[in-house]
Order: C-alpha cells, then structure tokens, then sequence
C-alpha cells in the first residue's frame, strides 16, 4: 500500500534552472552589425547542453541572425562584422585557429523550407558523412539507419531509400534534412523556422522529434509560432530589435513573464 | 496589473472574451452576495419563506459556475491565451469553483431557518451559537464584498484584511462550537437543533474559507504567485510587500 505521505506526481513546480544546467554555448556581450547598422545589442547568454532552448520575437528582432552566429553562417555575409565572446563547450568559436567546418560539423543547422538535395533519401543522408570521408559501406548504412530512425523516418522510407528525396511530402523532407543533420552527429542542432512550411500533422511529427532528439543533442529552434515555443523548448529568449529582453524556463516565461515587453509580445497586446 | 490590459490585445475575439470572463465573475459574484443577504435576512427573522428563495436561487449560480466554465473551456482550447491571460482564466475557474460552494454552504443555512421554524418558530434564535452564527455569516459577507472588489479592480491590495478577517472568524467559530458542546451535556433533549447549529455554524465558517480562497486565486492573477500552503510568517511578509508595491 502507497504510503499517505508518498507524492508520485511529476512535480510541476521544480522549476528548470540555468545554475543547474550543464552549458553548452555561452555567449558573452555579443554584438553584430550589418554594415553600421548594429542588429545585436550586447547579448549575453548561457545555452544549456540536452535542452531546447527556443528564440522568439517579431520579425527583425534579431532572433534568427543570433542563430546563424552559433555556426558562423554569418561569415558568408560580408558586411557583417562581430565583438563579443561566444564559447561551444568552453572553446571560442570565434578564434583563428577554429576550423569553420570543423565548427559547422559540430554545430549542425536545419532551414525554415526543406532542402534536401536531388539525390537518392540514401546519398541525401550519408552526404555529411562522404564529404568527412568516411567509405566503410557497413558504417554508412548502420549511419542512415540510426539518423532516419532518429528523425522518425525510418519506417516510412526503410523500403525506398534509393527513391528520390525530392519524390518525399514537404513534412518528410524536413525530417529528413534532420536525419541529414544529425548524421554526423554534431554536438548542437539549429533549427530556423524549421516546421513554418509544414502542415499541422507534419508539423506535430517534428516537435515530437525535437522533444526525443534534445537527448542526444542541444537543440537551439527560432520560431514565429509562440504555441510551438512554449511546446517543445525548456527555455525561451523573447529578443526585441536587437536586445535579449527576457530569457527564462520556458514555464516561467508563458506563465508569467517578469517584464511587461515580454508579456505584451506573448499575449498579442498592442505593447 | 490593470483590469483595461485584459482589453489591449490584438485579437478583439479575445478581449471580448476576457471582458464577459471578467463581467460573469463579478455577476456570479454578486448573485452570491444576494444570496448571502438573502440567508442572513432569513436567519435573522427566522424567515422560512426567504429561506426557500434562497435553496431556490442556487440552481441559478450553479449554472452560473457551468457557463464561467464553457466559456474558459473555449477561450483555452481557441485563443491560447498565455501570461496574465491565462491566469485570468485559472483565476476564474477557482473563483467560481469557490463561489459556487460559498451558494451550497449558504443553502445550508437556509435548511437550519426552515428545520427550526417546522420545529418552533420562537425557540431558535435562544439557541448557543446562533448569535455567533449570525455574526460568523455578516463577517464571511464582508469578506466575500472586498475580494469582489479586489477583483474588480485586478489588486491584491486588501489582502492582509481578508487574512486578518478570516482569523477573526476563526476565533468566534471556536468559541461557538465550545458553546454549543457545553449544551450537549447540559441541554440533551435539545441535542439535534445544537447539532443542526453546529452543521450551520461549520457552513458559515467555510464561507469565509472560500472568501480566502477567492483572495489567493486573486493573487495568483495580480502577482502570478501561489500562496497556498505558504506558512504564515512568509505569508504575512509576501501580503506586507504586495500591499507596499500596490
């Protein structure tokens, strides 16, 4: 018999806390500006390992030019220009000696549309793996299974993987550009917009898949839609032209924001 | 926290829906202000006829509570709401949870007019702790009249006089039910009316427990912060702060 003073319930209120956390990326006054006009004001931020950490805000707010710094995609662009301090596990990823592919290796990154290339679903998800090198015919297909298992795919192309990625439904070729991603098993996983081109169903695979991959991965997700904000992530920055406004547990932050831009913004007042 | 910033969003759907969540409430809250008085008025004249009115008008607040509850129902599952939102809507499910119970409770105070008055209509009022159950239901009313205000006006300002309020009556109910035990031993022929006081005293009493409970639920709206359960040295010191901050 259950004792009268045993609790079983998940406890709702032990809180998520950054103190607690592992840190994966941890970025320092960080700042970014396109030419002279500075789209990132000084953030500063602890991104912690195994969690989702999602970014929300209007459009300009900066929230998917931060998510671009965390691989350098930034560098593509040249009239950006940085300061500030941003360390994957302790590292700089910034400094000289870093090997931006290295970098983009450990970091991997998923778009707001699918892409998979015009390949077989096979090529499409070894691709990472070919351009490391990598020959052993039995560890290429003991990798793609791993991947398409991973993004929940593997029963639904198991039988095809020869087929044409592009012959795949919009939801299936996202997860499968997850499978993509995962399959060099980075260390964290961008995700920009990542189900804003899938419908509802599609939509709802994804987040399930974000929700099983953060065991394996750090999960950084920028999205338009607060709904899949407060679903899928642990914690969530709410950015404002440029400033990280408020970054807290996901909990604390839909239920009860300590300032009013964040609550205004989350509950669509006029602010 | 204003009660205007429930009107500032986007979606006027929303603000609309808010706004009638926010009016059913001080409605409902109103209906068991009337009932209250309505009891009050029966117990004190001994007044059976009030007193049905007063069972009677109970299926109203009942359903009263199942609207409050569709409507949060349809606000949840449509709008999403988020932040102070929608600890408007867990507020108000709470409230009129407690508002709904505080009618029960009133209805069993019209039972004790009507038992007495079937068996003597002049006897009742002399009984021990009918003064105190007199006095136990106009304090609950007070009580039950400054958390509406509370919520009408979206603060947690008074909530150190509900506090205070509650242990009042706390104190008469005591001394009240020792009254009435005393009577057992003294009085056993008149043991069912004691006991019928003593069930309506306990009612009485509970009404400012809901009263209580409707404050927190308050508080849990302004500050976003749950005070059940919390001892009461941090308690008071949390009340002192808030009412100081507002």
């Amino acid at each position: 018999m259950a004792e009268l003073t045993s609790f079983s319930m998940n406890r709702a209120s032990d809180k998520l806390s950054l103190d607690k956390e592992k840190i994966a990326i941890e970025v320092k006054d960080w700042n970014l500006y396109y030419g002279s006009k500075r789209a990132l004001h000084g953030v500063t931020m602890k991104l912690p390992e195994n969690r989702v950490t999602a970014f929300i805000g209007p459009s300009g707010c900066g929230k998917s030019t931060l998510l671009r710094c965390f691989n350098r995609m930034n560098d593509l662009i040249d009239t950006v220009s940085i300061d500030g301090q941003m360390l994957l596990h302790g590292e700089d990823m910034y400094s000289k000696a870093m090997n931006v592919s290295a970098l983009r290796r450990r970091v991997g990154m998923v778009f707001q549309k699918p892409n998979p290339f015009p390949k077989s679903i096979f090529e499409n998800v070894c691709y990472g793996l070919r351009l490391q090198g990598v020959k052993d015919k039995q560890v290429l297909d003991e990798t793609v299974e791993w991947a398409l298992r991973g993004a929940n795919l593997w029963g639904e192309v198991k039988d095809r993987l020869d087929d044409n990625a592009l012959s795949l439904s919009g939801g299936q070729q996202q997860r499968l550009c997850i499978a993509r991603a995962i399959a060099i098993k980075p260390e964290v996983l961008l995700l920009d917009e990542p189900t804003s081109a899938l419908d509802p169903i599609s939509t709802l695979a994804v987040e399930e898949l974000i929700f099983e991959l953060k065991k394996d991965f750090t999960i950084l997700i920028v999205t338009h839609n607060m709904q899949q904000a407060a679903r899928v992530s642990d914690y969530t920055a709410f950015m404002y032209m440029g400033d990280l406004v408020e970054y807290t547990d996901t909990d604390s932050l839909f239920t009860n924001p300590k300032l009013k831009q964040t609550e205004d913004y989350i509950s669509g007042r006029y602010g | 926290m204003q009660k205007k910033e429930f009107s500032s969003h986007i979606s006027n759907q929303l603000n609309r829906n808010l706004e009638e969540l926010f009016n059913h409430i001080l409605e409902m809250g109103g209906m068991v202000e009337n009932q209250l008085d309505m009891a009050l008025s029966a117990l004190s004249n001994s007044d059976i006829k009030v007193a049905k009115e007063v069972i009677r008008f109970d299926k109203t607040i009942n359903q009263a509570e199942m609207e409050i509850d569709r409507l949060c129902i349809r606000v949840l599952a449509r709008q999403q709401p988020t932040a102070s939102d929608l600890r408007l809507i867990l507020s108000t499910i709470r409230i009129a949870i407690d508002l709904e119970r505080m009618g029960d409770e009133i209805c069993k105070l019209a039972k004790l007019v009507i038992k007495f008055q079937k068996s003597d209509p002049n006897v009742c009022s002399d009984f021990a702790g009918y003064s105190e159950l007199v006095d136990i239901t106009t304090r609950s009313r007070e009580m039950l009249k400054v958390t509406l205000n509370a919520f009408a006006r979206v603060s947690a300002e008074d909530a150190m006089s509900i506090l205070d309020q509650e242990e009042v009556v706390d104190q008469v109910y005591a001394k009240a039910c020792a009254d009435v035990t005393s009577q057992f031993k003294k009085n056993p022929e008149n043991v069912e009316c004691l006991l019928e006081v003593m069930t309506a005293l306990r009612a009485s009493e509970r009404l400012s427990d809901h009263a209580l409970n409707i404050m927190e639920s308050i508080i849990y709206l302004v500050q976003g912060k749950d005070i059940r359960n919390m001892d009461q040295g941090r308690l008071t010191e949390f009340l002192e702060k808030i009412s100081g901050d507002e």
